[in-house]
């Protein structure tokens, strides 16, 4: 177990580094000159002497690999800079959005496991019936649908028409029931089709067939031994699901006017506040790294296989 | 041997059929045996001569493409082949045990050992927390095993194939039935392990007072321990 | 046979109602019923009617219009992202599965690493770095949806290679090159044509969601993403003007999704 976490730890730096690598390169490519963005930004007019100053100042005369090396420093002492709008450090101003946003993809992960079990488990038991059709049907549209259309359809309804939830911001339980609907409903029918299809393909295993002629009923069978089997591989999606939820709730954030990360990178991009988008994608890539981390331990705390061995 | 009781278990003409698309046609066609109280059956022919089946349709457990389709099972004077789902249970639990084929697989291995016995036997009844440790634990050492305490807290994937198969032989005995079906209990064991499994049925069904059906393509090793030999081959029953 | 012949008219039916799409988009000067661009500002947001099926914008441009020349955008735009990926992944996926070795490791570890991420966030983070824009939107999706063609070339190339035939083919003088070409990328196309044509529709959705956000295609261009864009603050009003560009996406995706299962499914029934 010990050696486990070393080595995930060790991958956890890995990815850290390349992804580090990556935006630097990036934002080398990129066009935009940060020294005149800040400069337009703070209503300084662009004179050649303020850009060189200012040039110095964030060491953008220094070698391409003495700033390299200064990046990585920077970025593994947890120093992301300041941003150019608000002035504040970018470790603060992202740990500030965090909360709201892991709230919003809890809410859309509870809202994708109750789905998927309802529909898996009430799908499997009645395969190949009317329930089964329906299951079928929603979770191709589940995946068919653009979830910012989606979230459209619900506010239309729900909000405008019917007026039961609010459509913006964020503040009480009714304010997450729209936008965690948007973020579990297509995934939650997708995976309730697997979790039917892993379930039915189990019913078939010797071990089902002796709990049988021992008379136990198939539905405590379904329910007691075949369904920790099924929902094994599927905790390991719910980790990519996870992160699926923290990505799709950039867009969700936006149309819902939600205090969180994904609403905030998207402002950062329209106003080029490089800082921001920098510590995003390293604060990300932390951020997803750790969720796979915490599955694999999960996984291994499940199955007693993986234990032992 | 000769017995002048009635049968506890009679076999008529059973049919059996396979059915894929729109087309049916029999696989098993005129099958008839009895089985006495407290005797070993055994029943034998080559690998797939409809053994298995029979023994699955004695407790309504056939695969959905077959069926039924001539014939009686009669248990205890009554015809079994019009029960409902409810009742077939009833009378897994109650009445006709059957030890499946690859019984060396026939544990959930993520559950402990003890969560499935319990889990099979209060079907039955509520059971009392000590009794329960107890009762278990005659059982497993009635089945051969030296260390009860230990089987019961292990996963059945750190049990050897034969040791799974004497725990679900346990569990099966759990719920005291009048009739034991084992299939194919030997195939997967090497040599040695074939004797002592069937000399351990033979102990049981004292010691249990059970009619036992052996099901064997191996009528060799079979022969020395049943009572009475019951021969099947290509869907009927020659002896 | 009968399920068979069912599944080959489905099929038939997916690649007719692609191919149709594909038409309209392509004729959309002389199907459309008005100029893509054109500004009415006296019509604006009006219902649907006979004059504007699907009604108008909150310019009082015609949403028809716009939808079918958004067919241009997205689908060529999909479409050019598919055949770049397949060309840059094929050689590294027949490479690293062929070979194996350092390489084949190098590469699945830059493969695993980009696949941790939703590929959205991936995506949006390059563009932010790059700027928005359709060209840097087109360059960011392909730089990270690459990672999932070379996982599957490569796992069906490893696949095959196990194959006895393989050996055989080897023992009697082909060289790799020739063994590539006659054995290894007739048996892989196949399975290739069907993730790619599972992956349009998720392209499509990805080009909609980066335009929405405003960091892919810009306005005024009609793309189906910047409709919805534009209707973010008028549809509570006039629904209608979210309404038909969603279901034009929806309706392509769940056409691509088709086409891939039904062809699937043909597969595995020969």
């Amino acid at each position: 177990m010990i050696r486990f976490c070393f080595e995930r730890i060790f991958q956890l730096l890995l990815v850290m580094f390349s992804v580090s690598t990556f935006t630097f390169i990036l934002l080398r490519l990129s066009p935009g000159d940060p020294a005149s963005i800040i400069l337009s930004m703070n209503d300084v007019p662009v004179t050649e002497k303020a850009l060189t100053d200012l040039r110095i100042e964030l060491g953008l005369t220094e070698s391409l690999w003495t700033q390299y090396i200064q990046w990585l420093m920077d970025v593994f002492t947890g120093q992301w800079g300041i941003s150019y709008v608000s002035k504040e450090p970018v470790v603060d101003e992202l740990l500030r959005r965090l909360p709201a946003t892991l709230e919003l993809a809890i809410a859309g992960l509870l809202v994708m496991v109750s789905i998927t079990f309802i529909l898996g488990i009430g799908t499997a038991i009645y395969s190949n019936g009317y329930f089964d059709r329906i299951g079928q049907f929603m979770a191709l549209l589940g995946s068919a649908i653009p979830s910012f259309w989606l979230a459209f359809i619900l506010i239309y309804f729900f909000s405008v028409q019917f007026g039961w939830f609010p459509s913006m911001g964020r503040g009480n339980w009714q304010n997450l029931v729209l936008p965690s609907i948007t973020l579990g409903l297509g995934m939650g029918t997708i995976y309730a089709r697997l979790l039917r299809a892993n379930m039915l393909e189990l019913m078939n295993q010797t071990f089902v067939k002796a709990a049988k002629a021992r008379g136990i009923s198939k539905s405590r069978i379904l329910l007691f031994q075949v369904l920790k089997h099924a929902f094994l591989p599927i905790v390991t999606m719910l980790g990519t699901s996870f992160a699926f939820m923290l990505g799709g709730s950039i867009i969700i954030e936006s149309i819902f006017s939600w205090p969180g990360l994904g609403r905030y990178i998207i402002e950062a991009i329209s106003l080029r506040d490089y800082p921001v988008i920098q510590g995003y994608v390293i604060f990300a890539s932390f951020l997803f790294v750790s969720i796979h981390i915490l599955v694999d331990m999960i996984y291994v705390i499940l199955d007693p296989r993986l234990r032992a061995g | 041997m000769i017995t002048y009781k009635a049968p506890l278990l009679n076999v008529e003409n059973l049919e059996i059929s396979y059915y894929e698309a729109s087309k049916c046609s029999p696989v098993i066609y005129d099958v008839s045996f009895q089985l006495y109280p407290a005797e070993m059956v055994a029943l034998t022919g080559p690998s797939g001569c409809g053994k298995s089946l029979t023994s699955q349709a004695i407790v309504g457990l056939l695969e959905t493409n077959f069926k039924v389709t001539n014939g009686h099972i009669v248990y205890k004077g009554e015809d079994i082949l019009h029960y409902d789902n409810k009742a077939w249970q009833q009378l897994r639990r109650e009445e006709i045990a059957l030890l499946i084929q690859h019984s060396l697989n026939g544990l959930n291995p993520i559950c402990t050992v003890k969560k499935q016995m319990i889990e099979t036997i209060k079907q039955k009844k509520e059971w009392l927390k000590k009794d329960i440790e107890l009762y278990l634990h005659n059982l497993l050492s009635q089945v051969g095993f030296t260390d009860p305490k230990h089987i019961l807290s292990s996963y059945p994937f750190e049990l050897s194939g034969g040791m799974r198969q004497r725990v679900l032989l346990a569990m099966m005995l759990s719920l005291r039935p009048k009739i034991l079906i084992a299939d194919e209990p030997t195939t997967a064991l090497d040599v040695i392990n074939r004797d002592k499994v069937l000399s351990l049925l033979k102990k049981i069904q004292h010691e249990f007072e059970l009619t036992i059906l052996l099901i064997s393509h191996d009528h060799k090793s079979v022969n020395r321990f049943a009572d009475r030999v019951v021969q099947m081959c290509q869907g009927v029953v020659v002896t | 046979m009968k399920e068979n012949l069912q599944t080959n008219l489905r099929l038939f039916f997916g690649i007719g109602f692609l191919i149709s799409i594909i038409l309209i988009g392509l004729f959309a000067p002389w199907i459309s019923p008005h100029d893509p661009l054109a500004i009415n500002l006296s019509s604006r947001l009006s219902p649907p009617s006979w004059n504007y099926p699907f009604g108008t914008d909150h310019l009082g441009r015609c949403i028809l219009t716009r939808i079918i020349y958004g067919i241009r955008i997205t689908v060529s735009a999909s479409f050019f992202i598919m055949i770049f990926t397949g060309v840059i992944s094929l050689p590294i996926g027949l490479l690293t599965g062929y070979v194996r070795g350092r390489t084949d490791h190098i590469f699945m570890r830059m493969i695993d690493g980009t696949l941790a991420f939703p590929d959205i966030v991936l995506i949006i983070a390059i563009v932010g770095l790059l700027g928005p824009g359709f060209f840097n939107m087109v360059v960011a999706i392909i730089m990270v949806r690459w990672a999932d063609y070379v996982r599957l070339i490569r796992s069906l190339v490893i696949k095959i290679t196990k194959e006895d035939y393989i050996v055989s083919a080897r023992m009697s003088g082909n060289s790799h090159i020739q063994i590539m070409k006659r054995y290894i990328l007739p048996q892989i196309l196949s399975p290739i044509l069907v993730f790619g044509a599972l992956d349009m529709g998720r392209i499509v959705l990805l080009i909609a969601g980066l335009s929405f956000l405003g960091l892919g295609t810009q306005p005024p261009i009609p793309e189906w993403g910047v409709m919805l864009h534009d209707a973010t603050s008028y549809f509570q009003i006039a629904p209608h003007v979210m309404i038909f560009p969603g279901l034009a996406i929806m309706f392509f995706v769940l056409s691509c999704q088709l086409l891939s299962d039904r062809y699937r499914k043909l597969e595995e029934s020969i």
